[in-house]
């Protein structure tokens, strides 16, 4: 039997735990833990290891929802993760004093494999910060990502983190029919 | 809006709940009165009755018709006398205050609309003398910039809902596909876009930012305040109410503007007030109802700016596919169709909420260089995991498909 996955990515406190909570048919494996360094400013528990939710598809077919760690010093664990990925969703967290740096930071890690499928964004935290706007995110980012959706996103809605997915896919086929 | 209606409750004049909707048909006989007799009988979403007299009964008169004239003349020579609100057919532009004027040829869905609308003042006025203040206000489906984190999340489930049937009918419409080289029948899926609503924010949202200048419209009993530091729109209008206003064609006799320097200190407190592109995105699908702008080029090719934020807008079924296949590269419309092979309604709803809200642009056909998007469909190998994907997630969310 297939087994596929979908790779969940972005800086501490995007959501990357919640929006995979949010779409898991099982109670997400999560390996927080209390941060021992800066991140542990910015949430109490931070993902140090990685993020695990299933998808289970009729017919048996199982979708893996994988969350990359948090922290950069994990991020020689990416490339294995995400082989096989069917693609990518970046959650930028809009409250960050910096976002579009971990924009470019994280489009850089996943630059091939980027390439090699798709990207969805979400910018998370806009009831806290309503800059930048989306507008500004698509002035910012490289050409090539022109046709990339990005959309306000609430990872504790499923629903916003299913139109994320649904983006994701209709961007790697057109012609899907839903 | 009259005494009479205003102290009662929905429940008291009869057109609300289980009792049906009265319709009372002034000068309207033989053929035109069997037509919107029929019209209302197939209405699934309400009940109606046609009748003689009855007075919480919704008059429709037909001032063309020396019956109906004579009605409305009756009903003009007593105006201190509390009356229902009528609907006033005529191929003449008429100017109404309380009434509704529908200028001939109309449409079937313009009749239902304008009931709609009527209906809603009803029970909004009976809502207003009846109901605790915090009960008033109608909670907006809309995506509003109201940032209060408490408030969030309602907002954000409702905004991205999909479209229960009734919404469906009403932002999508119901047509079926015409022959679109039939230039008659193409005719009967085409609106003009001038007499809507969001069409007639949009022009002015483009000389409030050009002014900078606040900007009043004044719409039947509406009112708008445009923002354009913010990019808003304010109301004190209910949801319910904004979607009949969006969705009928407005007498411009009927609209009035006025630039302010600052916004009413009330609607700062007390009003509601709607992002630009959520709300003029919302009232374009009102009033497109899957139809078409008239003059667009089925063969003018189109792309999208950029994703719209489909998390924060209404959403209807392929939405998000006509999104992608617009964003890849320029298409016209009849490609689209042709592409997705998906409801023509869909597509021409989509059309007119992306182009009111400016995320679709003309490409000029002798420089396709102007953008470097492809313009072949994207397949992958996947696409039979990528259909269950999708049916699980919708299957999961219990909603339309997106």
């Amino acid at each position: 039997m297939s087994d596929h996955k979908i790779i969940f990515t972005g800086p501490v406190g995007a959501g990357k735990s919640t929006a995979i909570r949010s779409l898991s048919d099982i109670a997400p494996v999560s390996t927080d833990e209390r941060a021992s360094d800066i991140t542990r400013h910015r949430k109490d528990q931070t993902t140090v290891a990685m993020d695990y939710g299933v998808l289970k598809l009729d017919g048996g077919e199982t979708v893996h929802l994988y969350g990359t760690p948090g922290q950069e010093r994990f991020d020689f664990m990416w490339d294995i993760l995400t082989h096989g990925g069917i693609g990518l969703i970046l959650l930028i967290n809009n409250a960050r004093p910096a976002p579009f740096s971990d924009l470019h930071f994280f489009l850089s890690a996943f630059d091939r494999f980027i390439d090699r499928t798709a990207l969805a964004i979400g910018v998370t935290q806009t009831d806290m910060a309503h800059r930048p706007t989306l507008e500004d995110y698509y002035r910012e980012l490289p050409a090539k990502f022109i046709n990339t959706p990005i959309f306000e996103v609430d990872a504790r809605e499923r629903h916003d983190v299913v139109i994320l997915v649904e983006s994701l896919l209709f961007s790697l086929d057109q012609c899907l029919e839903a | 809006m009259t005494g009479m209606i205003m102290k009662q409750t929905p429940q008291e004049t009869g057109i609300s709940g289980a009792d049906p909707v009265r319709i009372s048909l002034k000068g309207i006989e033989g053929l035109g009165r069997k037509s919107i007799s029929f019209l209302l009988s197939m209405q699934k979403t309400r009940r109606y009755e046609v009748v003689d007299e009855h007075p919480d009964a919704i008059t429709i008169i037909d001032i063309d018709d020396f019956r109906g004239l004579e009605a409305w003349n009756k009903i003009k020579s007593n105006p201190g006398q509390s009356r229902n609100p009528v609907i006033l057919l005529g191929l003449e532009p008429m100017e109404v205050k309380q009434d509704i004027a529908l200028r001939k040829p109309f449409r079937p869905d313009d009749i239902l609309g304008a009931i709609e609308r009527l209906l809603e003042r009803v029970s909004g006025q009976a809502a207003n003398e009846t109901i605790e203040p915090e009960e008033e206000a109608e909670p907006s489906s809309l995506a509003t910039d109201r940032r209060m984190p408490d408030k969030r999340k309602a907002l954000s489930s409702s905004a991205a809902s999909s479209l229960n049937d009734r919404e469906l009918h009403a932002f999508v419409g119901s047509a079926t596909d015409v022959d679109l080289d039939d230039a008659r029948a193409l005719a009967s899926v085409q609106y003009s876009p001038d007499d809507f609503l969001a069409w007639q924010l949009n022009r002015l949202m483009e000389t409030a930012v050009r002014e900078q200048k606040y900007l009043r419209l004044g719409c039947c009993d509406a009112e708008f305040y445009i923002d354009p530091f913010q990019k808003r729109v304010h109301t004190l209008t209910g949801e319910r109410s904004l979607r009949s206003l969006g969705a009928l064609p407005l007498g411009h006799e009927n609209l009035s503007t006025r630039k302010l320097s600052e916004l009413p200190e009330e609607l700062r407190t007390e009003g509601q007030h709607h992002s630009w592109e959520s709300f003029i995105w919302r009232m374009a699908l009102a009033s497109s109802r899957g139809r078409l702008p008239e003059g667009t080029d089925l063969d003018q090719r189109f792309i999208l700016r950029r994703w719209p934020n489909l998390t924060r807008l209404m959403l209807f079924p392929h939405a998000t596919r006509i999104s992608a296949a617009w964003v890849a590269g320029p298409r016209s419309i009849r490609e689209i169709l042709e592409q997705l092979s998906l409801p023509q309604r869909h597509v021409f709803a989509f059309f007119s909420a992306a182009m009111a809200t400016g995320y679709l642009k003309a490409v000029d056909s002798t420089n396709q260089s102007q953008d470097s998007r492809t313009s072949t469909p994207g397949t992958n190998r996947r696409r039979g995991l990528f259909r269950r994907l999708l049916k699980t997630l919708y299957r999961k969310q219990g909603d339309n498909q997106a």
